[in-house]
């Protein structure tokens, strides 16, 4: 026995609760009527769903919705995948050249940098190490002139050349058991050659007798004076070994 | 440019008349997925795998859309869409009108032999517009009754009766009108 339309339809539309819609589908695997009617009310929701009308009437109430841009660059993608397929095998390996070549350049350049760098650090450290020395040197010269300028008993003599022309000044200690007398010269002797005192005792057969007591590079410098009659002071040249004073600059005749 | 010479040139390979119907038609398509589907993810690929279809297919549809008019040609982007959208909703097994096993067996073959479009239309034609709405609601989007009656502000027992009489009404329309 067929059952009615209504009931086919709510079963169509859902309505019917699980228990119902059980029992009713039992029937429909004998009912071949009923199997018809449900398959034409199925078929008239797909039409009615599908019907231009439908789809005119409910889109009207639709907002329309701005997709992603990607969207159509995807849509593309899918129908050229040939035209957009940037990371092909070409494209990694040109890439991965360009890379390399990046990595080398860059690698080379670093590499200059740090050997530039360290030309520099070097460069720098001998300056520094010039400096030291230098620093050196003039707290070297300071302690000596501390050393004659704070002897009370200390006698200054005015070094003076043949002309008259002041040279600089020489320091005795006449006190202090110290044998050393201070040289300061007004400057440094001329490049490649260096200054050097000679003690003179007296004349052999009217020639006089120098021996050679201190040769300094620096204006300021000690020199042995005691046991002599006599401290010469010359220039000489730096590569030449000489018996006596080439050039004499002066003469300080001490007793 | 309307839509049907757009349709025509890309039936003939103008894919700038891909673009251009994308142009003016991917907004509705893209709002349609999101409502269906729930989902920007699904929407977005239901979007592409519409206008995808319509590439491969233009020239099948041309005939259709010159017979038509320039409105059938979106009404055909629409229904692609919805079906990409139901397909895609039968394969989650997630439509929101529950439907069985049994109703989706008659549903595919249902499908195989579709109701004339201008009968059904005739048919809808005889509906109160209000019941008419409503079933092209319930039917289109698959909305389940308690939906409807917040939708519409009707008791859920109203809306069951006249879902229930509207489409017993286009059913005794097509039979005493559908040629035996």
């Amino acid at each position: 026995m067929s059952r009615p339309r209504e009931l086919l339809a709510d079963y169509v539309m859902g309505i019917l609760s699980p228990e119902e819609a059980g029992t009713l589908e039992l029937h429909l695997e004998t009912c071949g009527e009923c199997r018809r009617e449900v398959q034409r009310l199925v078929s008239i929701s797909q039409a009615v769903a599908e019907a231009p009308s439908t789809l005119e009437a409910t889109l009207s109430e639709l907002q329309p919705v701005t997709p992603p841009r990607q969207n159509w660059q995807r849509l593309e993608q899918r129908i050229h995948p040939k035209r957009f397929r940037p990371l092909g095998l070409p494209w990694v390996a040109a890439m991965t050249a360009v890379l390399f070549l990046v990595s080398l350049a860059w690698g080379l350049f670093t590499r200059q940098q740090k050997q530039q760098l360290l030309a520099e650090r070097q460069q720098l450290l001998t300056q520094q190490q010039g400096l030291e020395r230098e620093a050196q040197l003039l707290r070297d010269d300071f302690l000596l002139l501390q050393r004659y300028l704070l002897e009370p008993e200390a006698t200054r003599v005015i070094i003076q050349s043949e002309a008259g022309e002041a040279l600089g000044f020489a320091m005795f200690r006449l006190s202090s058991e110290d044998s050393e007398a201070l040289f300061f010269l007004k400057t440094p002797p001329p490049e490649g050659q260096h200054y050097q005192t000679w003690g003179y005792k007296g004349d052999d057969q009217g020639k006089p007798i120098y021996f050679p007591l201190r040769a300094s590079r620096e204006a300021i410098f000690t020199s042995p004076w005691r046991g002599v009659r006599a401290i010469v002071l010359s220039v000489e040249q730096e590569d030449r070994t000489v018996d006596t004073p080439s050039t004499i600059l002066a003469t300080l005749r001490l007793l | 440019m309307d839509d049907v010479l757009l349709l025509s040139r890309l039936a003939n390979g103008d894919e700038q008349a891909l673009a251009e119907l994308y142009q003016r038609h991917s907004a509705k398509v893209y709002a349609l997925g999101l409502r269906m589907l729930s989902s920007k993810e699904e929407a977005e690929e239901m979007l592409q795998d519409t206008f995808y279809k319509l590439y491969k297919k233009a020239a099948s549809f041309r005939g259709f859309a010159m017979r038509d008019g320039d409105a059938s040609v979106g009404t055909f982007i629409y229904s692609i869409a919805r079906n990409e959208a139901l397909m895609r909703l039968r394969e989650k097994r997630s439509r929101p009108q529950g439907t069985s096993e049994l109703l989706e067996t008659l549903s595919t073959i249902a499908a195989r032999d579709p109701i004339d479009t201008a009968m059904i239309e005739k048919a809808l034609s005889h509906l109160g517009s209000e019941d008419r709405t409503l079933v092209q609601q319930a039917f289109f989007w698959g909305y389940s009754h308690s939906e409807l009656a917040e939708r519409f502000g009707l008791p859920l027992g109203t809306v069951k009766s006249r879902l229930r009489r509207a489409l017993l009404s286009l059913r005794t329309f097509l039979e005493e009108h559908e040629p035996s």
